[in-house]
């Protein structure tokens, strides 16, 4: 703060332009001198300079200068962003009751055979493991192709006497998409099956629908085979706080308090592959859309459509927005421009 | 009360046990998962699998953490060894019965067993509802009652919607002993019937594992410990039906669940596969979801539910009635 207010002295044509440029409903130190913006955020503790005018204009978001005599309009009050509006039942939907497993990822469980009653004592026997998935579940709403399933290590023909302890080491390598499935264990013995059921995902998500700020987009049941939006909009707290925070700096910085952005696809409910051509291919476009770290925000060319954003003025220019993402803590790598949006990334090393 | 529907549904073990079904004969062998590896019956800790810090003890019933009391020296010779509980050692089946009042709010009750080799007592039951339905109310003559505002979860069912504990625990009165059974659960909701959890555990005479011990615990073991305590490893669970859409629940929500409860019942084995009016359902909700719901659900030209079987098929087949009413 004191280098900031030390580099303001340096200039004599400058304009005080304090205001809660991040939406965090603290005061910002901000000068604007020409062209250039000087804006200390107060929730990030780094400065920003959005590049808006010219040399000559005059800023239209600045408070009163007592320097000026003033003569401006006083900032719009900011958007209250104690949460940014998110639903806090939804911030502490940490936990699940079943068992899941994040997507690539290889776990280790243990198997053994026991004589009910007497569940104390392992016994041999000779076993066989598979895994199935569960049809439509996590907004896939579509079989064909089927999706792929994670893969079970042994499979079959297991002696569980050639283990120690008759306890054999499963491993269950799980599948990109998320899901919910189902290990199949069959006693080949007397031919006895039984399942246990587990999800493939990532727990913790959040569903972001601050209708405050934002104007959901892209859920489309008939068209996306994903449902409607309330399945397509879940992110980790820490990019859904990111992604509003941008959303009201964005809007206050131009001008625009109490508007709306329109925001498209962050993840299914738990994440994983995220489809959008229904064939199941990690490659294809929306790859980065499977940790919840991700969003598509409209820019002007995507205004327009019925599935796409309703109104030009909820769309962004999106190189600037961008930068405010950016200076949000979103990747500085990760958040790229598309030809319609702004995919803002808020994914960690 | 007037009553327009009663369903009653058994549901399943989620987690591997044995699938006791009515018509079906206990195995000779059953098979249990673990997500930890088996303590040495001869306590003989030479040989544990490095950086792996809990076991189960079959025989004591007991999670035993076990570490090297230095985490970074080479010589694990001098360990430290804590046991606590587990909480998973019941087998319970549950039954809820369905009904609809006049006013339209649905009671479900529920009846809870315990089955005879089951090593704990069942002392804790608990429900997963929307957290929306602030006005449900639950029930029971002598269980104790609670509804932790704090906790919100999200079910794989529903996984769009969070959902919120009701607990009954065993305090002031008699847990459900191997091969009891009690009722008097219920809950009133103005919600429609879904498929939900019920998560039941056992009363351990072991010690506890306290927020006292997790203080004292090196963070990796401890991270190892918060794994093996979720109700999918240290409770049994089972699929029930309870209150779970409001009116104006989407039918792409409401068959979503619906597909997936009757999906596990069939893969399960407590439904058939091959029947008429599970294949029915199956398709009919399916081509809902995958044709993008653009057909509305309506339960009047659902021909399947007349072919349901009485007992538990036709228990589902009037909760397909009930959501799909139009």
């Amino acid at each position: 703060m004191a280098r900031h207010e030390s580099r303001v002295g340096v200039y004599k044509a400058i304009i005080p332009v304090p205001g809660d440029y991040d939406g965090d409903g603290l005061t910002d130190i901000a000068v604007w001198r020409q062209s250039t913006w000087f804006i200390l955020l107060s929730s990030t503790g780094g400065s920003y300079n959005p590049g808006w005018g010219l040399q000559g204009d005059t800023p239209v978001y600045p408070s009163p200068s007592p320097q000026t005599g003033g003569g401006l309009q006083p900032p719009p009050p900011p958007i209250p962003c104690g949460g940014c509006g998110m639903n806090q039942d939804l911030l502490n939907s940490q936990a699940n009751p079943q068992a899941v497993f994040a997507p690539n990822s290889s776990n280790q469980l243990y198997a053994y055979c026991y004589q009910p009653p007497n569940d104390q004592t392992p016994i041999p026997c000779h076993m066989s493991l598979a895994t199935e998935a569960y049809a439509d579940t996590n907004g896939h709403f579509h079989t064909n192709p089927p999706p792929p399933v994670s893969s079970v290590s042994p499979t079959t023909n297991i002696d569980t006497s050639t283990y120690q302890n008759y306890e054999v080491p499963v491993t269950l390598t799980t599948t990109p998409v998320g899901q919910i499935e189902s290990l199949y264990v069959s006693d080949d013995d007397d031919g006895y099956v039984s399942h246990w059921d587990y999800g493939v995902g990532y727990n913790g998500f959040v569903y972001l629908d601050n209708s405050n700020i934002l104007y959901q987009t892209g859920g489309n049941s008939a068209t996306s085979m994903h449902g409607d939006n309330t399945w397509n909009h879940w992110m980790t707290n820490a990019a859904a706080t990111g992604l509003q925070r941008s959303i009201v700096q964005y809007l206050n910085l131009h001008n625009n308090p109490g508007g709306k952005i329109c925001i498209n696809d962050m993840s299914l409910p738990i994440g994983g592959i995220f489809d959008i051509e229904n064939d199941w291919n990690p490659q294809h476009p929306h790859l980065a859309h499977d940790r919840g770290t991700s969003a598509d925000i409209a820019g002007t060319a995507n205004a327009g459509s019925p599935s796409s954003c309703p109104s030009a003025s909820m769309t962004v220019n999106i190189s600037q927005f961008l930068r405010v993402c950016k200076d949000n803590g979103a990747s500085r790598i990760h958040s790229v421009p598309h030809v319609d949006h702004a995919h803002c990334n808020w994914i960690t090393p | 009360m007037h009553k327009i529907i009663i369903l009653a549904v058994t549901c399943f073990p989620i987690i591997l046990e044995p699938i006791a079904a009515a018509d079906q004969a206990q195995p000779k062998v059953a098979i249990r998962l673990s997500p930890v590896p088996l303590w040495p019956q001869n306590n003989d800790t030479s040989q544990l699998p490095k950086a792996q810090f809990v076991f189960l003890s079959l025989s004591t019933g007991e999670f035993v953490i076990s570490y090297p009391k230095d985490l970074s020296a080479s010589d694990d010779s001098e360990r430290v060894t804590l046991r606590f509980g587990t909480h998973s050692l019941v087998d319970p089946q549950v039954t809820a019965h369905v009904t609809l009042g006049q006013d339209g709010t649905f009671t479900y009750a529920y009846q809870i067993s315990n089955g005879v080799n089951a090593r704990q007592p069942v002392a804790k039951i608990t429900l997963l509802i929307p957290t929306e339905d602030s006005e449900a109310e639950a029930h029971h003559p002598t269980w104790k009652i609670e509804r932790p505002k704090s906790a919100s979860l999200r079910d794989l069912e529903s996984p769009t919607r969070p959902v919120a504990p009701v607990e009954w625990s065993a305090e002031t009165s008699q847990p459900i002993q191997p091969g009891g059974s009690a009722t008097g659960f219920s809950m009133n909701s103005k919600y429609r019937p879904g498929f939900t959890q019920v998560i039941l555990k056992g009363r351990t005479t072991k010690g506890e594992y306290t927020s006292e011990i997790a203080a004292t615990l090196p963070q990796p073991v401890r991270d190892q410990v918060d794994k093996v305590l979720t109700p999918a490893w240290d409770s049994q669970t089972r699929l029930v039906l309870g209150p779970q859409f409001p009116k104006d629940a989407s039918q792409l929500d409401i068959a979503q669940n619906l597909l997936y409860g009757i999906s596990v019942l069939s893969r399960h084995g407590d439904l058939s596969p091959d029947s008429s009016f599970v294949k029915g359902a199956i398709s009919t909700l399916r081509a809902h979801l995958e044709s993008g719901s653009v057909t509305s659900l309506d339960a009047s030209r659902m021909t399947f539910l007349s072919n349901a079987k009485p007992g538990l098929e036709a228990e589902i087949a009037n909760a397909l009635q009930v959501d799909f009413q139009q």
